[in-house]
């Protein structure tokens, strides 16, 4: 070897050094904060009156309080938060909340009825995606230092559960304003608050939220003045983790403490370490297929007894136990299993031969062609090309003929909208408890997938209405149980499944239970 | 004479910026997706109110050609409209999102530029020789694997079973990242003083580095090669020896002044697409980076975004091919700006 090569191989290795050095140099670590791999790439903002996305109902719910609160041990029964009381007038138009006294904002600013006026005010004025909560509402008045009078403009009896949304938190009023946020009439283009209330919170929540990095991660610190008394976590860190196996490596490197919706395939493989835990959640989210009965798209589907035989075709516990390893489960129609008034016995089982003695009853004894729509995404983690598939399979069975169009998820969703799909499938999410938040979209012609597959049943409109206008719980009950029988019949949604979200978790976390609406409670939470 | 030509040229890009966003806008409005899923989403839709309210702000009532008359008048001052999908600014998204790519785009570079040059040499000097083919076969490999395959493979080795390398991300996610001057972690440590936020940085910027500086490398270390091979056989070179001159000092002070116009180009090309972001990259790395804006943006047919990210990308590689250019005069006097 020449001595110019030579000198070029020693220039090679000074360089390979830093590299090997640089790799094997270790960062050092400050106090450590809960950190959870997830996906916060849904985040839009962080403003509760603004953002109607997942992720930001997890950090609303640990920044700020609500007056009132639904806790995952009981899904049905309103608990008290920063109202220690509240009354409904006997027409149901006025609801007076007392708040507790000396709660304060993590910025040490007493909580007052003000505050609460101020934020509900704010939220209706912004005209922001989760404005709608409060279209009910006529006026919101500060009665006095601690008392809230809500009028509303018709008798909502959910009113109570939308109170416990987190976008019904109560923000620091003061604080707000110094940032630009007003609960002005023309809030919608006066209220400049939104970057900084997606960089801070404005809150009386256990943790103050201290940044967000789009894509990157989203980091909260204990708030000490808590009025409840300071939680155990230092600190909470959301960090965005797409891939499945990475996610799973963090883990089990200890560089996360948990890996929220874990994929079920890599289930069996944290049970199998004994350094890893996995608890699992019941969603209220609920995969569904749509079957128009409109006539206009000149398909047998119009006949109630195709619609029941095709809901009599699908191999439900099949898709559950193949598709999502048993992490899932078999909700009636259409309130999922844990609301009010949800009855497990109104579902659809598997019958081949009736389906097919139904078809051709129907007149269709052949079976007949049409075509499974869906959104290029996935159902519970599921892919919709594998859940599609399965689905034409199970039809195939009992003799329809069905091809699959996948569409780009913002593609299928305007078709959808455009009431031009007369079969496919979707998943709904709840924004808040009630049975309302069902039935107010699968009843009516014109709101919500009822009127996106021009399902128009007066019936079901009548009752669904007087369900929602009901005060009285067990007559409540009741009638959503004949709700769901006209469901039944009318076959128009067919619930696939109720999936459950699996979390895993090294076994030194503790206080971890699920919630359907915004999943993860770091204030019951600790690390030893 | 230099300011003139730079002028010029930049000038020359504003027709050309102007096409671009013309043929996007018309693209979107062929595609006919309602911006209105995206923007309310899809529970808000039934209800008239907030709808009025978003057809207003985004001035969807007005007929096409006033949108994209709007759109370029405020584009002319620097505003490129609100992102559907992030509400808020493009250009304080790509603000946002440029930095992560910047700094992965130059370091990525950097060890291209700082492997590639010497290891093509040394291929080239060595021609047909063991080291040459062995370098051959490496600089293949790095080309032809996909990214987000090595990208995996990698983190499983050096960082699940080896612990040598950290996880995805750009910091220790026990660290608060620097408070942000440029952006480039790197940098925005040493300024804060913060020498451990540094070290976890650059530690950081290991895996995805090689990964992704790995694939320029390759083509540095080809074009290198085959120049220097070129260059060898030259008269020039031959008097250089005769003149008694060194072999190192005929390498690095003749031959390499010659080698560095092709390269000049390649790195120029290479630097602007890696400022364009690495998807797969940035995907697997968790890396919060344009790449990753710009394919949700896609996907969501975020056009006001889709438009301002398409444009800067149009720009980078307007400026860097500028650089080329008057590097080209340094580097080769004959080269002048006519």
């Amino acid at each position: 070897m020449s001595k110019h090569n030579k000198r070029y191989l020693s220039y090679l290795w000074v360089l390979l050094a830093i590299v090997v050095l640089s790799i094997s140099a270790v960062g050092a670590q400050d106090e450590s904060p809960l950190i959870v791999a997830t996906q916060i790439d849904d985040v839009i903002t962080l403003d509760p009156a603004r953002s109607f996305e997942t992720t930001n109902l997890t950090v609303q719910h640990a920044t700020y309080d609500t007056l009132l609160e639904i806790r995952s041990d009981d899904l049905n029964t309103i608990m008290p938060g920063l109202a220690q009381s509240w009354e409904v007038s006997d027409d149901g138009l006025v609801y007076t909340f007392r708040l507790y006294e000396g709660t304060t904002f993590a910025s040490g600013n007493p909580l007052t009825a003000e505050d609460v006026r101020f934020s509900w005010t704010r939220l209706k004025n912004i005209k922001g995606n989760p404005s709608f909560y409060v279209d009910a509402v006529a006026s919101v008045e500060a009665t006095d230092e601690l008392t809230v009078t809500v009028t509303l403009s018709a008798p909502t009896p959910a009113f109570a559960t939308i109170v416990t949304a987190p976008a019904l938190s109560v923000l620091d009023s003061v604080l707000a304003k110094e940032h630009g946020a007003t609960d002005a009439e023309d809030a919608d283009v006066t209220d400049t608050a939104n970057d900084w209330l997606t960089q801070n919170s404005a809150g009386s929540g256990p943790f103050i939220l201290t940044s967000w990095t789009p894509l990157g991660e989203i980091t909260m610190v204990r708030n000490d003045n808590y009025w409840r008394g300071p939680a155990t976590l230092s600190g909470v860190t959301l960090r965005q983790s797409s891939d499945a196996t990475t996610s799973l490596q963090l883990l089990e490197r200890g560089d996360v403490d948990i890996y929220e919706d874990i994929d079920k395939d890599l289930a069996a493989q944290v049970q199998a370490n004994a350094d890893l835990q996995l608890v699992s959640g019941q969603t209220l989210n609920l995969t569904y297929l749509a079957i128009s009965p409109d006539a206009k798209f000149e398909l047998p589907l119009s006949d109630a007894l195709v619609r029941q035989a095709i809901a009599k075709s699908i191999d439900y516990d099949g898709i559950i136990n193949g598709l999502l390893s048993g992490y899932a489960d078999r909700p009636p129609v259409i309130l999922p299993l844990g609301v009010a008034g949800s009855d497990p016995s109104k579902r659809y089982e598997r019958d081949v031969e009736g389906a097919k003695s139904l078809l051709a009853e129907a007149g269709f004894p052949d079976g007949f062609e049409m075509t499974i729509y869906a959104g290029q995404s996935s159902s519970a983690g599921i892919p919709n090309e594998t859940l599609a598939a399965k689905i034409q399979a199970d039809l195939a069975e009992v003799g329809i003929t069905a091809s699959i169009d996948l569409r780009p998820n913002t593609d299928f969703l305007t078709a959808y909208r455009a009431q031009e799909l007369p079969f496919l499938f979707a998943t709904w999410t709840p924004d808040y408890l009630d049975p309302s938040m069902w039935s107010d979209y699968f009843s009516y012609p014109d709101s919500g997938p009822a009127a996106r597959i021009l399902l128009n049943l007066p019936e079901l409109a009548e009752i669904a209405t007087q369900a929602a206008a009901e005060s009285d719980p067990a007559a409540r009950e009741a009638l959503y149980v004949q709700y769901q029988d006209l469901h039944v019949a009318q076959a128009s949604f067919v619930p696939l499944f109720q999936p459950q979200q699996l979390y895993a978790m090294g076994s030194n976390v503790q206080g971890f239970v699920y919630h359907p609406v915004y999943s993860m409670d770091f204030y019951a939470m600790s690390k030893s | 004479m230099l300011f003139r030509y730079v002028l010029r040229r930049l000038i020359l890009a504003i027709p050309m910026m102007l096409g671009i966003s013309l043929v996007l806008f018309l693209i979107y409005n062929i595609v006919q997706v309602d911006p209105l899923v995206m923007i309310v989403g899809e529970r808000a839709l039934d209800k008239p109110e907030i709808v009025d309210a978003a057809i207003r702000k985004w001035g969807l009532d007005r007929p096409i050609w006033e949108q994209y008359i709007t759109y370029v008048l405020n584009m002319l001052r620097g505003d490129f409209g609100d992102s559907f999908l992030t509400k808020r600014p493009v250009v304080d998204d790509l603000v946002a999102f440029l930095p992560a790519t910047a700094e992965l785009a130059l370091s990525s570079l950097a060890f291209a530029t700082l492997m590639g040059i010497p290891l093509g040499i040394l291929a080239g000097v060595k021609h047909r020789s063991r080291i040459d083919k062995s370098l051959w076969f490496v600089s293949l490999l790095n080309a032809s694997l996909p990214p987000f395959w090595t990208g995996l493979i990698f983190l499983t080795i050096f960082y699940f079973y080896l612990g040598v390398a950290p996880g995805p991300g750009r910091l220790d996610p026990r660290m608060t990242a620097p408070e942000r001057i440029t952006g480039l972690f790197t940098v925005d440590s040493i300024l804060a003083g913060n020498w451990a936020g540094f070290v976890s940085a650059l530690h950081h910027l290991m895996l995805p580095t090689l990964i992704l500086g790995g694939f320029t490398l390759a083509l540095v270390l080809r074009v290198t090669r085959a120049a220097i091979i070129e260059e060898m056989r030259r008269d020039y070179i031959r008097t250089a020896r005769g003149k008694g001159l060194s072999e190192r000092r005929t390498i690095t002070g003749h031959a390499l002044r010659n080698v560095m116009i092709p390269l000049v180009t390649i790195l120029g090309l290479a630097f602007a697409g890696l400022l364009s972001g690495a998807v797969m990259t940035e995907t697997v790395f968790e890396w919060p980076g344009l790449g990753q804006y710009l394919v949700k943006a896609a996907v969501n047919l975020d056009y006001p975004a889709i438009q301002g990210g398409t444009l800067l990308i149009a720009l980078f590689y307007v400026v860097v091919n500028m650089i080329v250019d008057i590097l080209y005069g340094i580097l080769d006097p004959r080269v002048r700006y006519g």
